[in-house]
């Protein structure tokens, strides 16, 4: 996410480092990439999120989106993670050649 | 509804019958399984009910007068109870196999009966062998007939070979098929005549189950349902319209579509007022007005997805008019009952009319004559072509 | 008496399946299903979702319908779910059904967009040989795919009947004792269609695919020939298949350029007064602002989505009078997202549709993986030339690198946003486009005009999906298509 930063970020983001592992915010961040781009730092137990934004006029409402949007990403995060077991099982089913039908479902 | 079954009125025989079932026969020497209708000189004669009594001769009531050549009946030992079995003009005879069922649906017309009446299976055999192979439908109906395990397969398998040419429809809640073995023994049969209707009251276990009465139901119906596909079977599925069916029937098409695409035909049905619908009335009626447009929509869904779709039991009148084309007249030739104002109805040729028993007991309020002549019924529904699931190898 | 059984909720504990979201701006939010099921939740309720938490009976009948949750330790959502995925990826197994044969590139027309035509239709030195014709034959019919579709193209194909006379009946020898399913597809504008090539297609069952760009003016400014007649040969030559083969013997494709955009309705009107009830409101090959961004009919994806909308707007309203049109991609859209097939169509394909929907056999013996990728070669990147007729065989050619590496990079499942779009089951990976306007083929979403576009298509759809029940009904029946 890296272009060419420019010494000053237009905004920085402070979050929980425990709650916001960085490659979802990097994710995040990745939705925007057309707005902004972000410099990620681990600082103890805080992750800081320096966001430079590629039109300064669209950040306001970009900053807003970005926040909401990292949310979302830790939850499908959780959901991904939770569901992996299950996503694995349906797809070995699918390509197993009798389907769930046999004795050992 | 008629009932079939009934009191002779008076039975005069020398000695009780060796057999049960019997087929009239009016203008010939009657065959050792055959009672002459009418005056004659068979071992049994049968008499409509104004006739005179002979020897060896049983007495109709008067509701079976209808009774004619070629109709076949189940006599008790002593003459006194007839039960006609098998009526030679109809093309939707059935034969009941037992009352027994592990479904105990709120709205079912044939309230199950826990005893053992497997009698019914072995006539049911008997009956088959005495049918012409001119014999055009065969229904078998429960109770649950898939409860006889192999004895049902057996009588399929009769069924097939002394009734080549008949199509044959077997109604199951379908939960045995979910075993593998009992799926693969009824594919043996190998009848491409042969169609299994399947109810499928919702898209998910809470809905089918609570309707049928039975936890478990749907996982066991739906498996069954991928069985028989598994083997190529042929499958119909059956929504009954109803108080919590109805709500859901969008979502339930939908369901089907997705997840069941090949089966072969979808029939939406009206609640059937008899049995457990009317003790659980509040419960399960609701006025088809209500759900009409969910109705079209869901038949439609599965006719885009390339499944044949009927709907039975409900009158054009409460029907929008671009599902008219999938509705189908009647319930049966002989159940039909028309209300006042279908006699100034420009439909009532096309139209289903109603249940006796509904037009009875419960039927909707908006039953209103369609003023206008033949209107253009729309031929919106496209030539969907059927979509194929992949289905795995039989196990 | 019975024991009587309750309506129950939640009868055990909950566990979510696989599924993904998208926010509405109204606050709804979309969910899919691991193979593309939609539902739409309101706020409060996808929050219900989320912490398995669900009060109201009803959202729980629908979530577990839609398996987007199950009881703890079921497995007939399981079975299920995995018996759609498998029917949706069985045609992937159909490999290579689509052959495309650039039997010249001669051309008397001067379209600005085309990237490929020689206006000098004198000379030979761009005509496939016949060599080279045999042995696209014969790898087409290395393909295990059942249905072979060859499709002339160009230039003008009609320049080099020869070559198309020969395919054909080649084609048609070597089927007799294979008895798989051929279809032959001519793509001309038809200004040179005479009888002799409808006695040809009449006697082996060709059909006609042209251009048309919409009413007479947009369609000559668009597409120069000498005379400006374009539009009116066109016309003339599509009367003529009509009256000889039957009106469903050829087909029309229109192109979107600058010039088009706020004329759609005029599009759609006259391809309903020359009886073409099928229409694709199709982008400029992507390729046309993605190689050439400062020529004069470049415009931008955002003008496209405005057109695309618009156009559809107007479908939908001639629909609902009673006149039926479809919008071709919003019927194979649609087709995937309400039904558990795979149309197949390239641009829809995940992975992506290259190589293995398709090949396309150059004049010269060059094979692509698609049209767009002999594009680029003839601007001089050679990334999605799969190899030489002369030296490869149908095994070289579907193995190389050329074709794997795109492939696997572009397989939407493991791109970076793709992976977690809510859209992704209906959506597709392009790469060959990605490769042309980013330089990789996964490309960066945001920035992406495929992404964009189809985006805006999912958002478009499903917001007349549920707004609008006539609507619902005829998206059910593009889908059956
Ligand atoms: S008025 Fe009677 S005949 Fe006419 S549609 Fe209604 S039920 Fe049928
Ligand atoms: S290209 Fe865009 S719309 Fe398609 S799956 Fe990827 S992120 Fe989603």
């Amino acid at each position: 996410m890296s272009d060419s930063m420019p010494g000053r970020p237009d905004a920085v983001l402070t979050l929980d480092a425990a709650a916001h592992p960085a490659d979802i915010v990097q994710r995040a961040a990745y939705r925007f990439s057309d707005v902004l781009t972000v410099e990620l730092d681990r600082n103890g137990d805080t992750l800081v999120c320096r966001v430079y934004a590629r039109d300064p006029q669209r950040l306001g409402s970009a900053i807003h989106d970005l926040r909401a949007e990292i949310v979302d990403q830790v939850l499908r995060a959780r959901i991904r993670d939770e569901t992996q077991d299950l996503r694995n099982l349906v797809l070995s089913v699918a390509f197993s050649r009798t389907g769930l039908a046999g004795p050992a479902a | 509804m008629i009932s079939l079954r009934g009191r002779a009125l008076s039975a005069t025989l020398d000695r009780p019958l060796t057999r049960e079932l019997w087929r009239l026969v009016s203008d010939k020497i009657p065959g050792p399984d055959e009672a002459v209708i009418g005056s004659g000189g068979g071992t049994l004669n049968v008499v409509r009910s104004g006739g005179d009594a002979g020897p060896n001769t049983v007495v109709l009531p008067p509701h079976l007068d209808h009774l004619d050549g070629g109709d076949i009946i189940a006599v008790s030992p002593d003459g006194r109870r007839i039960e006609v079995l098998w009526r030679a003009r109809s093309r939707h005879n059935s034969l009941l196999l037992t009352e027994r069922c592990d479904n105990y649906c709120l709205m079912c017309s044939q309230p199950p009966k826990e005893r053992d009446d497997s009698r019914l299976l072995r006539r049911a055999s008997a009956l088959v062998r005495m049918l012409p192979p001119t014999a055009h439908e065969l229904g078998f109906t429960g109770g649950e007939p898939t409860l006889y395990g192999s004895g049902l397969v057996s009588l399929l398998r009769t069924a097939t070979q002394c009734l080549p040419d008949t199509e044959f429809h077997l109604l199951s809640n379908g939960r045995r098929f979910a075993d593998p073995g009992f799926t693969a023994e009824y594919a043996s049969v190998r009848n491409p005549r042969l169609m299994v209707g399947i109810p499928l009251f919702g898209a998910e276990p809470s809905l089918h189950d609570y309707v049928v009465q039975a936890r478990g139901a749907f996982d066991e119906t739906v498996s069954g349902i991928l069985a028989l596909a598994q083997h190529r079977q042929r499958i119909e599925i059956r929504v009954v319209l109803q108080k919590n069916t109805a709500p859901a029937i969008v979502e339930i098409a939908g369901f089907i579509a997705r997840n069941l695409p090949f089966v072969e035909k979808v029939a939406l049905m009206g609640l059937e007022m008899t049995g457990l619908a009317r003790a659980n009335l509040a419960e399960v009626w609701t006025d088809p007005y209500e759900y009409r447009n969910e109705l079209a929509e869901a038949a439609l869904l599965l006719r885009h997805a390339g499944i044949r779709t009927d709907i039975y039991n409900h009158q054009l009148c409460v029907l929008p008019r671009r599902v008219w084309p999938l509705a189908v007249r009647s319930i049966s030739d002989w159940k039909n009952e028309y209300l006042s104002a279908c006699m100034s109805c420009s439909v009532q040729e096309a139209c289903g009319g109603l249940f006796a028993s509904s037009a009875k007991h419960r039927h909707s309020d908006h039953i209103a004559a369609i003023p206008h002549p033949t209107p253009r019924a729309r031929e919106a529904i496209s030539s969907a072509q059927p979509q194929d699931m992949v289905m795995p190898a039989p196990p | 008496m019975r024991q009587r059984l309750t309506l129950e909720t939640a009868p055990g504990p909950l566990e979510h399946l696989p599924f993904r979201f998208e926010r509405w701006t109204d606050g709804r939010v979309l969910v899919t299903n691991m193979v593309g099921e939609h539902v739409f939740l309101s706020e409060a309720e996808f929050s219900a979702l989320a912490d398995l938490r669900i009060a109201d009976p009803a959202l729980l009948r629908t979530l577990r319908a839609k398996h987007v949750v199950r009881q703890r330790g079921e497995t007939l959502p399981v079975e299920l779910l995995a018996l759609k995925y498998r029917t949706q990826h069985h045609r992937l197994a159909d490999f290579t059904g689509l052959h495309m044969f650039v039997v010249t590139l001669r051309c008397e027309h001067s379209c600005g967009y085309c990237q490929v035509s020689r206006r000098t239709v004198a000379r030979t030195e761009f005509d496939m040989s016949a060599e080279t014709a045999v042995a696209a034959v014969e790898t087409a019919f290395r393909s295990p795919s059942p249905h072979l579709k060859f499709e002339f193209q160009g230039g003008e194909p009609l320049l080099n009947m020869e070559i198309v006379r020969l395919v054909t009946q080649e084609a048609q020898r070597r089927n007799r004792d294979e008895g798989r399913q051929l279809a032959f597809v001519i793509a001309s504008n038809l200004a040179l269609l005479d009888d002799e090539v409808l006695d040809f297609a009449d006697e082996h069952d060709v059909y006609f695919s042209t251009s048309l760009d919409g009413p007479q003016d947009l369609h000559n400014g668009n597409r120069p020939r000498p005379g400006r007649d374009s539009w009116e040969r066109t016309i003339a030559g599509v009367t003529r298949i009509r009256k000889r083969l039957g009106h469903h013997r050829v087909s029309a494709l229109m192109t979107t350029t600058a010039a088009s955009l706020g004329k759609v309705r005029d599009i759609i009107d006259c391809y309903l007064e020359q009886g073409f009830h099928d229409i694709f409101l199709r982008p400029v090959s992507p390729y046309g602002f993605a190689l050439r961004p400062r020529q004069r009919r470049a415009y931008d994806m955002a003008a496209w989505i405005d057109f695309y909308r618009e156009g559809m707007d107007y479908i939908l309203e001639l629909n609902a009078r009673g006149t039926p049109v479809v919008e071709t991609y919003s019927a194979l859209v649609l087709k995937k997202m309400l039904t558990n097939a795979n149309p197949g169509y390239v641009d829809l394909t995940s992975p992506a549709g290259i190589g293995i929907a398709a090949l396309l056999y150059n004049y010269d013996g060059a094979v692509y993986a698609s049209d767009e990728g002999r594009m680029l070669a003839e601007n001089g990147d050679m990334t999605f030339r799969l190899g030489d007729l002369a030296e490869d065989s149908y095994d070289t050619l579907m193995t190389g690198a050329a074709l794997l590496d795109p492939l696997e990079e572009s397989y939407t499942g493991s791109a970076p946003q793709c992976s977690d779009c809510a859209f992704e089951r209906w959506c597709g990976a392009d790469p060959v486009f990605h490769h042309a306007t980013t330089g990789d083929p996964v490309g960066r979403k945001p920035e992406s005009a495929f992404c964009n576009r189809n985006m805006a298509v999912f958002r478009y759809l499903l917001d007349r999906y549920t707004a609008d029940p006539h609507a619902r009904e005829l998206f059910h029946a593009w889908a059956a298509r």
